[in-house]
């Protein structure tokens, strides 16, 4: 049985493709919000997939794709053409019955569809309307698009990372886009609290960019309050001292050490076998180390070269250590820790069979958000959305089908001739 | 108004993390009390940037920044008298965040069971770095080896070297986030008629978000993330960052469309069809040898050209601006990202300021930080109706610290 969610009656208009918005809406979901995602047979949500050739929609490419079907649990699906004046009037018609609406659309493409503020709030007065693109909705560059790299990139955070005299580096993970999500979701929810005290709705606009740029939020201050930015350290640490990350036995294993307290290095010594630098009484602190960083980090170095990266991590563990193996991330699956908690839990599926899913971050007494439904196949939920809460009867749904305004099966666009379109 | 207006929350423990999920609230307009230890405070107070001034613990930039808008009381949870007045002001509060450490709240009186019994309401945040519970709960935690253990810098570096760790307090500040959206999910349950709730976050798995996807890809396909190279992004060729005449600029181009005016873009039309390079798959085969073509070109002209035409032919490009640019680009001015963060003895600063848009309800933006136990005396007579002798005597007997003079 469910249990009793905190956004049990909370229905949200999910407009969000990709990775940032459908991670709001799956924090907002996995809370017990009903979230209507619509996507259309022509545009459905392009993390579904690239590919669409006619051979990809046949075999239903559309719904196998690992991060559409984790990203979307637990939410309910709809398509309808917002591009045709009937499509816009059913979406108008969802709105009136929900409490927010959230998309991640370019800058101007509600407005085009006949979605702006002023629509959207003759509709429904106390709407909250949450759009994220990766510069904001005003503001110079607003109609500037990006990727999660993009995002990364504008916000200046590669330039907190590497050695001194190295390149800007960039993390691998499309950064902006998770991050995105989550300051998008915090600010909606924050929205969500204040309608449901004094039913005011009201337009939301975050910045992408500007919630990564909270990630580096130590270089503005440095900036502000110096003049200047931090200096880069590579992998050691400005403030503490040894931080690494050091090759272990098997090829391609590494382990982070990080002794942030001083109480931490003696142990680091009898855990590394070097009794000798526990005795120096000049590497008690921080500063006595930093002079002698090199000669320190080639002692773990020579202990981790011959061990096995997760025993050296319980080792140093058991004994006080900050210390973590620099796993894959396709290593989190069977990871005892992840596994221990309850953090990834499955979910059977049609197409696709039983997958896993990563659960909510936060657990509630104890308890991670409910797992109650996979992912919707395109248009698995028309029926019981548009039926259901507009009251549509069947014979309206069939009409609406064959005017192509609903549906359940991807239309294949038509091929560029080149790609210069 | 502000959204959280007339909402209290009491603060416990040290970090980034929790400082921040105290500041997302504070910018919100909760009324925010950071309850510190007397003498050395929050051990944020302790970390750099450092002002020229006073030194620590009223010298950290990144405690001004955490801090702003909220409340410091200085109380020694290690005395019997300290753990009676932090009950007594949690009774009063609405929220509850800590990062005491795993069952650290429970030995100094103030777990979650006990301050919920006067109050069925409360909501309380238990953040750590591997959770209340597990096999990892009583390890020891840093930004690095939470991202290390959550499959974050594996991928970051040289094919053969080791992985990169990113410089500063991510880890945390992600942390942070996911325990305010819990938060306000809770509140919100609260607002329907729900009892308060125990929220455990841990920030390990809060970073986990970034990196969740590659897990649940390998059950599809059992392919392995690999590590290619520094600023070679996979699967997707390029998504990376090249340097510029006067600094670097982000180029990503992934689709057709994007390539093709990549190339035409950078003067090299003939590398659209060229076979080495004519699909993302490729490009990204191929890396290394297309940046022997590209990092030329795109050192020809600075990053601000290349960010504003690549973009003006929807290319998604990025001018990858230094934390100096950020004050002098006029869209970052004109959505005022920066704001000024104050503290009595560092004075006035700017960062960039916590950054939500919300028309109605606008967050405060910068703020003054309070010194260590700078309200302790006002708090506990307002909240708690304590007077001067009471005061002064929990003061002597080291319960509390009376802060705020200026140093």
């Amino acid at each position: 049985m469910s249990p009793r969610l905190p956004l049990r009656d909370i229905r949200i208009v999910d407009l969000t493709m990709g990775w940032s918005g459908p991670l709001a809406t799956r924090h907002l979901a996995d809370m017990g919000a009903e979230v209507i995602k619509i996507e259309s047979c022509g545009y459905p949500d392009w993390w579904r997939g690239w590919e669409n050739t006619p051979e990809a929609l046949a075999s239903k490419e559309h719904e196998k794709s690992p991060s559409f079907n984790q990203i979307n649990r637990n939410k309910l699906g709809i398509t309808i053409d917002l591009t045709k004046d009937r499509g816009r009037a059913l979406a108008l018609q969802l709105v009136a019955r929900a409490d927010a609406v959230i998309e991640n659309q370019a800058k101007g493409v509600m407005e085009k569809l006949g979605l702006s503020l002023d629509e959207l709030r003759a509709a429904n007065p106390s709407i909250i309307w949450l759009s994220l693109p990766a510069y904001g909705a005003a503001g110079p560059w607003s109609g500037y698009r990006g990727y999660g790299s993009t995002v990364e990139h504008g916000a200046g955070l590669p330039h907190l990372t590497g050695e001194p005299d190295g390149p800007p580096i960039q993390t691998h993970v499309a950064y902006g886009d998770a991050c995105g999500g989550l300051n998008a979701v915090a600010a909606l929810l924050t929205g969500l609290f204040h309608r449901k005290r004094t039913g005011e709705g009201q337009r939301i606009d975050i910045s992408q960019v500007e919630g990564m740029l909270q990630q580096g939020v130590h270089g503005t201050i440095a900036q502000g309050l110096t003049g200047a930015p931090p200096v880069r350290t590579g992998n050691r640490h400005p403030v503490f001292t040894p931080q690494g990350c050091f090759a272990c036995a098997e090829p391609d294993s590494w382990l982070v050490v990080a002794v942030t307290e001083d109480a931490m290095w003696p142990s680091l010594c009898k855990v590394i076998e070097r009794p000798d630098l526990a005795d120096d009484p000049s590497l008690a602190s921080v500063s006595g180390r930093r002079a002698m960083e090199d000669a320190i980090e080639d002692a773990i170095a020579a202990w981790a070269g011959a061990m096995d990266a997760n025993l050296a991590m319980t080792a140093l563990q058991n004994a006080g250590v900050a210390a973590g193996v620099a796993q894959r991330p396709t290593d989190l699956l069977h990871d005892p820790g992840y596994v221990a908690r309850g953090f990834w839990q499955t979910l059977d599926r049609d197409v696709v069979g039983t997958k896993p899913h990563p659960m909510s971050a936060w657990r509630f007494n104890g308890e991670r958000g409910f797992l109650r439904a996979p992912s919707p196949l395109l248009g698995e939920h028309n029926q019981q959305i548009l039926g259901g809460i507009l009251g549509l009867d069947d014979d309206e749904l069939a009409e609406l089908e064959d005017a192509g305004i609903i549906g359940t099966e991807p239309i294949a666009p038509e091929r560029p001739k080149a790609a210069k379109s | 108004m502000r959204a959280l207006e007339g909402i209290k929350v009491l603060e416990f423990g040290d970090g980034v993390a929790v400082g921040y999920c105290g500041a997302l609230l504070a910018a919100c307009g909760a009324d925010v009390v950071k309850v510190e230890p007397p003498g050395t405070g929050d051990m944020v107070r302790h970390l750099p940037p450092f002002g020229d001034g006073a030194p620590a613990p009223e010298a950290s930039g990144l405690h001004a920044f955490l801090s702003a808008g909220k409340s410091s009381i200085a109380v020694d949870l290690k005395t019997e008298n300290g753990q009676d007045l932090a009950r007594r002001l949690a009774a009063g509060c609405d929220i509850v965040i800590e990062a005491l450490g795993p069952g650290t709240a429970e030995r100094v009186g103030i777990g979650y069971e006990r301050l919920k019994s006067g109050s069925p309401g409360l909501v309380m945040v238990a953040l750590s770095w591997f959770g209340n519970d597990g096999p990892r709960r009583d390890w020891s935690g840093s930004d690095a080896v939470a991202q290390a253990l959550a499959g974050f810098i594996y991928p970051i570096g040289q094919k053969d070297g080791p992985p990169i760790i990113p410089g500063g307090f991510a880890a945390q500040i992600t942390g942070g986030l996911t325990a305010f959206i819990a938060t306000m999910g809770a509140l919100i349950g609260g607002l329907s008629g729900d009892d308060g709730v125990l929220i455990d976050q841990s920030i390990l798995e809060a970073q986990t978000a970034y990196t969740e996807t590659a897990g649940v890809r390998h059950a599809y396909d059992g392919v392995h993330s690999i590590r290619k190279g520094i600023n070679k992004f996979t699967p997707t060729y390029p998504q990376t960052i090249y340097p510029a005449a006067d600094g670097w600029i982000g180029v990503t181009a992934l689709t057709p469309a994007q390539w093709f005016a990549c190339c035409e873009l950078v003067g090299a039309p003939e590398l659209f069809d060229d076979p080495r390079f004519n699909t993302s798959a490729a490009r990204n085969a191929q890396a290394d040898e297309l940046d022997t073509y590209l990092v030329p070109l795109f050192r020809q002209r600075t990053a601000l050209e290349w960010f504003h035409e690549g973009q003006a032919r929807r290319v998604p490009f990025a001018m990858v601006p230094t934390m100096a640019d950020l004050a002098d680009l006029d869209h970052f001015q004109a959505r005022e990202v920066l704001a000024t963060y104050e503290h009595p003895d560092l004075g006035a600063f700017t960062a960039a300021t916590i950054p939500w848009k919300l028309a109605a309800t606008p967050l405060r933006h910068g703020g003054l930080a309070p010194r260590l136990g700078q309200h302790t005396r006002e708090i506990l007579s307002d909240r708690l109706g304590l007077d001067s002798d009471k005061i002064a005597a929990l003061s002597s007997s080291g319960a509390i610290a009376l802060g705020g003079t200026a140093s």
